[in-house]
């Protein structure tokens, strides 16, 4: 799969709900799995037919939780369309929510490292950034809490993240620990200060510091051009 | 037991709000052991610090290697208290330029002149603009992943850069005898300059050696491709070999950049060079707001003759050499694949296995509670203030450490 530059963004944008309705369906809660297609025109389909954005017009729901979708398609798969919107709905509440609680982080988490995996397999400068590293687990943990994400690349495959490790029989490279739900949630809002937030020991690293750097290069450079609207 | 931190996190408090990320750059909490090491010291000497909370640290980082014969040292201090006196920087350079000039001219064999900045960065980017003005070729070729500071073309972070800003630099592996000479025939009468630390010492890795012929065959293909040769001394020079590291490693360089070892702490660069490329060095423009700063010229022509009058090299590698050796045993009693790689005066901890780095992260977490200063992702330091006793305590402390490494199922 090849996704042009101009349109990186606004997959990046779509993947992201992606991944926050995979959790969302992964935690037992109301909605559905929200699989996202590229279609020509600039139009992004989510959730099979019905829910239908523009590349613009994803970035601006992602960026403040609203955006009108296209109107035609809609129409013409009324049911899917409607069981789509309920899916984000319910994902826009919770992340509306101001409270820190599991279901949020995770949500917001995996939709956050979800979304750095996709510039990690897609975007140039990023690409280039990991060339060196072949087989990499990074576990990523939030304290007093059942999240736990792993964002992985073997071989010649694509970044990947799960929710369960992915080859037991290999260690993680590097794990990252979040002291708390707030403060997994801070990271992804811009002007996190994640060598503050280091130097405190509200977030804590360990195993291969270079990969995870340039990891944490990633993901601020995506919270800068892509702010979730938590 | 957890060493006392409080006065350290609240002065990172204060300094979170403004100075970005608290502390910056090799310093930084998050490039160490961010809650075991401190974050600010309030004073050294010898080889010793303490930290703001009262913690003494028998230290092996040495201020990341800018103290060479200890810290707080008296004479280079009292030397540079003299000059103080009289002022640090004029309109002019003070008479102490010419000394450290001279000195250094004398005792580097190729040197036959010498500039002055005040870090290595400074130095290693204008010589490279000393190779491009002399031979008018673009290209600059460095191994992978060596360290020659922080401007655009060689910084190893990542932000605020433009492709433009590495598109005349080349790479290749170190001891790599065959690809840097496919590179040179891919860029044939295109290279200016090859850039190369006396041997490779990256950090979060191990360091390598030259193999036996490298430096021989750097010299002949550099001669053969009219390609001029600079030393990056800037971390090793004064620690290998008084005479600087080439001579340690049996060859010659054009030029040749130090810092961290000259000033004892005293900020200070210096790039010594050939006569032939004297007046090419005079058309590349270098100044500095504070680089005429006779105190640290001061310090460091102190610094040098103490160099030179107690063999410091040799004291630190022979001390070295012990440090080393009886760590080793201590890994051997504990059954651990471990190596103290690169030089003795300048060892890099490295597990056999432990790619990821969280075992040697973990040892030296379990040493940092006995007030012993190892970190785990940049080579060591031994300065010729490690007397005999510093140096058993730390190899006691490494081998007790070990041993709880062990019991604690790490292998």
């Amino acid at each position: 799969m090849i996704v042009p530059p101009s349109r990186l963004l606004a997959y990046t944008a779509a993947i992201g709900i992606e991944a926050s309705s995979t959790e969302l369906v992964s935690r037992k809660l109301k909605g559905k799995h929200l699989e996202i297609k590229l279609s020509e025109n600039n139009l992004i389909s989510i959730g099979g037919n019905g829910l239908c954005y523009s590349d613009n017009n994803i970035i601006k729901a992602v960026k403040t939780g609203f955006a009108l979708p296209q109107f035609l398609p809609f129409l013409k798969n009324f049911k899917n369309g409607c069981e789509s919107v309920y899916t984000l709905l319910a994902i826009k509440k919770i992340f509306s929510g101001k409270k820190s609680t599991t279901e949020k982080v995770a949500i917001a988490l995996r939709a956050g490292i979800t979304s750095t995996a996709t510039f990690a397999n897609f975007d140039s400068q990023s690409i280039e950034l990991l060339s060196d590293y072949k087989n990499v687990i990074i576990k990523f943990i939030v304290k007093d809490s059942d999240i736990s994400f792993f964002l992985n690349k073997f071989e010649d495959k694509k970044w990947n993240v799960t929710s369960q490790c992915p080859n037991w029989n290999l260690d993680p490279s590097a794990v990252m620990v979040f002291s708390s739900l707030l403060i997994a949630e801070r990271t992804l809002v811009n002007g996190f200060d994640h060598l503050g937030e280091i130097g405190r020991g509200s977030v804590m690293v360990s195993g291969n510091l270079p990969v995870l750097d340039k990891i944490g290069y990633i993901s601020r450079k995506i919270t800068k051009k892509l702010p979730l609207f938590l | 037991m957890s060493l006392k931190r409080e006065i350290s996190d609240q002065f990172f408090a204060r300094a979170s709000k403004v100075i970005p990320g608290g502390i910056y750059g090799h310093v930084a909490p998050a490039a160490g052991l961010p809650r075991f090491f401190p974050h600010y010291i309030k004073s050294a000497t010898g080889c010793m610090f303490e930290d703001v909370d009262g913690n003494e640290w028998l230290d092996f980082m040495c201020g990341f290697g800018a103290i060479l014969h200890g810290y707080s040292h008296p004479e280079i201090d009292a030397a540079a208290d003299e000059q103080k006196k009289l002022g640090s920087v004029f309109n002019q350079p003070s008479p102490v330029m010419v000394d450290l000039a001279e000195s250094l001219t004398s005792k580097i064999d190729f040197a036959d002149w010498a500039v002055f900045a005040k870090n290595g960065s400074d130095l290693t980017t204008w010589a490279t603009r000393v190779a491009r003005e002399h031979t008018g070729k673009p290209y600059v070729v460095k191994a992978k992943g060596a360290y020659h500071g922080v401007d655009a073309w060689c910084d190893p972070g990542m932000g605020g850069k433009i492709e433009e800003d590495n598109s005349k630099i080349l790479q290749f592996s170190w001891n790599d005898i065959d690809g840097l000479k496919s590179l040179i025939d891919s860029k044939k009468d295109q290279i200016a300059c090859l850039i190369l630390t006396p041997y490779h010492h990256a950090a979060f890795g191990p360091s390598v050696l030259p193999n036996e012929n490298f430096w021989a065959d750097v010299e002949y293909e550099c001669c053969r491709n009219n390609i001029i040769l600079i030393l990056d001394d800037v971390r090793a020079g004064g620690r290998l070999n008084v005479g600087g590291s080439h001579k340690y490693f049996g060859f010659t360089p054009d030029l040749s950049v130090y810092s961290k070892g000259l000033g004892n702490g005293y900020a200070i660069s210096a790039c010594v060079g050939k006569e032939y490329l004297k007046d090419s060095s005079t058309e590349v423009f270098l100044t500095g707001s504070c680089w005429n700063d006779a105190v640290a010229m001061a310090a460091s022509l102190k610094s040098l003759e103490i160099s030179h009058s107690q063999k410091v090299a040799n004291s630190v590698l022979s001390k070295g050499e012990y440090f080393t050796n009886s760590i080793s045993e201590k890994a051997k009693e504990n059954k651990l694949s471990f190596s103290l790689t690169g030089p003795p005066s300048m060892p890099y901890p490295w597990f056999e296995g432990d790619h990821n780095m969280f075992l040697i992260q973990k040892f030296c977490e379990i040493v940092s509670r006995k007030g012993v200063y190892f970190h785990p992702h940049h080579n060591w330091f031994i300065s010729n203030a490690h007397e005999r006793e510093d140096l058993d305590q730390a190899i006691d402390v490494a081998g007790e450490s070990m041993k709880e490494l062990v019991d604690l199922g790490f292998s």
